[in-house]
């Protein structure tokens, strides 16, 4: 089934300097796909349309089949959830347990409901311990995690990440990986849609979607793009240090079919003379 | 050495109930014409520790001695600090958020004017260091506001080399670029430093540390937890510092640990890596 579908959709800036021309992707329910691209290529624009943030020009935004308009806005915002940038600008309430409850708020859950959902969810994402601590006790990627909280207790259908881990220290990042391969093998249904300039993380991913300068130019496998020498050097990205070694260790006259991971390639290295 | 500094301490708030010491009792040697990286997790002290070394803050106690510059915690006495401060320049994180001036050449000559540099020479001074940081003359003329965030931020450096200090400190230099950005900055820093400047550079990004720094050093709770080369700090157990240890540096050592003979203090690249793994092949 298809969780977002997105038709020939454009929007521009008020002084009409285009962002989005004319992009089409399809993204199937339970997939993980990274949105990659530099800054500036229209990467988070996508992502407001799709919650209904901004108001797309022209073209088509289907969320389970249900078209993104006035009429459905509303029913779309409760099957889509998104996680922004900076961890200080999503914190709402005044505790942990105040900022997960607050989206329950919003949809009339009961109290019972809410406090044992509230407990359910910190439990999810590693917060349990932390349900009465007030943001400025915790940790960028603490706070990133309680966002995450906020969102899946709503039940979406599509979890959006705008950059979550852009702005956390490298620990906070892998607190954040962990969390999403945790999440997916817990509800294999969730669709991720990860907007994205770690690479390492993309290459984690189903799918890579590269986007430049308002339109889609790559959508594949991420090993797929990460091995186009031709399409990492005219679009700059950088690459994951597995597919490096890998390259590298072609050059130097190993056989590297069948070798996909750095342990695989050491072995290889080590086993030979 | 640069920078020798002596049992340094610097306490906020002194002598109310909200007294926080930043730095206990810190000495380090900063070395010369080397690219020295600071890192430690939020709050540790490193941004304290750079501001006290051009003297935007004065110590509580110790001393940071520069060539004839000494600053010590009587405020009185450091008189030269305006002096001081064209010998070591500090570049903040997010620069670009200082640009104020009509144009983009008026910005990086401003520092100039205030050193007492005509405004003719201070311009001149200003193409130089634009120069330097590869924004061309079709910029001179142009709003620092138009431009896009990894030029700005390449101007705001430029503002700073204009004055040409012997030791450039730059806090978190490629925060918030793309990849592509970053490596602008960073091949500029590394240029500046082949060209013979002092390089103080405050970081989170461990890839940065292994493949640029001379020295590092690692500040944890306002205290010295760690001096000396990268390679060396990798091999430490760094779990309480908040360190990501390099992925290259971590298949290096998976390699000697199933004895491949490798000479990881020389390794800064996977390229470094690559040569001595050819070596071996003969």
């Amino acid at each position: 089934m298809k969780s977002v579908e997105i038709k020939n959709l454009t929007y521009s800036y008020v002084d009409s300097t285009p962002v989005l021309k004319g992009v089409n992707l399809s993204v199937e329910e339970g997939e993980y796909v990274s949105i990659v691209g530099h800054n500036g290529c229209g990467k988070s624009t996508l992502c407001k349309l799709i919650i209904g943030l901004l108001v797309k020009d022209s073209g088509d935004i289907f969320v389970n089949g249900l078209e993104l308009n006035k009429d459905n806005l509303q029913a779309i915002r409760k099957k889509v959830a998104i996680v922004f940038q900076n961890p200080d600008n999503q914190f709402i309430g005044a505790t942990v347990e105040d900022d997960i409850a607050f989206s329950l708020e919003n949809d009339n859950v009961p109290r019972d409901q809410m406090v044992s959902l509230v407990k359910e969810y910190a439990t999810k994402v590693g917060m349990e311990n932390f349900l009465t601590k007030e943001p400025g006790y915790l940790s960028g990627g603490q706070k990133q995690r309680v966002a995450i909280a906020d969102s899946l207790v709503r039940h979406p259908d599509v979890l959006i990440l705008d950059e979550a881990t852009s702005m956390l220290d490298p620990s906070g990042k892998e607190e954040i990986h962990r969390l999403i391969n945790k999440m997916r093998e817990e509800n294999p249904k969730l669709t991720i849609i990860s907007i994205t300039h770690d690479i390492e993380e993309a290459y984690g991913s189903d799918r890579i979607v590269l986007l430049h300068e308002g339109e889609i130019v790559l959508s594949c496998l991420p090993s797929e793009l990460f091995n186009n020498t031709e399409i990492i050097n005219k679009y700059n990205l950088s690459v994951p240090f597995v597919v490096e070694l890998k390259k590298k260790c072609e050059e130097l006259g190993y056989n590297v079919k069948d070798k996909n991971t750095v342990e695989e390639l050491g072995e290889m290295i080590w086993q030979s003379k | 050495m640069a920078i020798q500094i002596k049992n340094l301490s610097y306490t906020y708030l002194k002598k109310t109930p909200n007294e926080v010491e930043a730095l206990h009792n810190v000495s380090l040697e900063i070395p010369e014409n080397k690219i020295t990286a600071i890192v430690g997790h939020t709050g540790s002290g490193k941004s304290t520790l750079i501001q006290t070394l051009n003297g935007l803050i004065t110590p509580t106690s110790g001393t940071i001695e520069f060539k004839d510059f000494v600053i010590t915690n009587k405020e009185k006495k450091n008189k030269r600090i305006k002096e001081l401060r064209k010998h070591i320049s500090i570049v903040f994180q997010f620069p670009e958020y200082q640009l104020f001036e009509e144009t983009v050449e008026k910005d990086v000559a401003f520092g100039l004017k205030n050193y007492g540099f005509k405004e003719n020479e201070a311009i001149e001074k200003a193409h130089e260091a634009l120069a330097k940081v590869g924004i061309d003359e079709s910029f001179y003329k142009r709003s620092p506001f138009e431009l896009s965030g990894g030029e700005k931020r390449r101007v705001a450096i430029a503002g700073i080399l204009a004055i040409d200090p012997e030791v450039l400190i730059l806090d978190e230099p490629t925060a918030g670029l793309d990849p592509v950005g970053s490596k602008i900055i960073l091949d500029l820093i590394f240029e500046l430093n082949k060209n013979g400047k002092t390089i103080i550079l405050v970081t989170h990004d461990m890839d940065i540390v292994l493949n640029h720094a001379d020295h590092v050093i690692v500040i944890n709770d306002g205290a010295i937890a760690f001096e000396g080369k990268p390679s060396r700090l990798f091999s430490d157990d760094v779990s309480n510092y908040s360190i990501e240890i390099p992925q290259l540096f971590k298949f290096c050592k998976l390699l000697e640990s199933h004895n491949v003979k490798i000479d990881i203090d020389k390794i800064r690249t996977i390229d470094d890596l690559v040569d001595q793994l050819r070596s071996r092949h003969g």
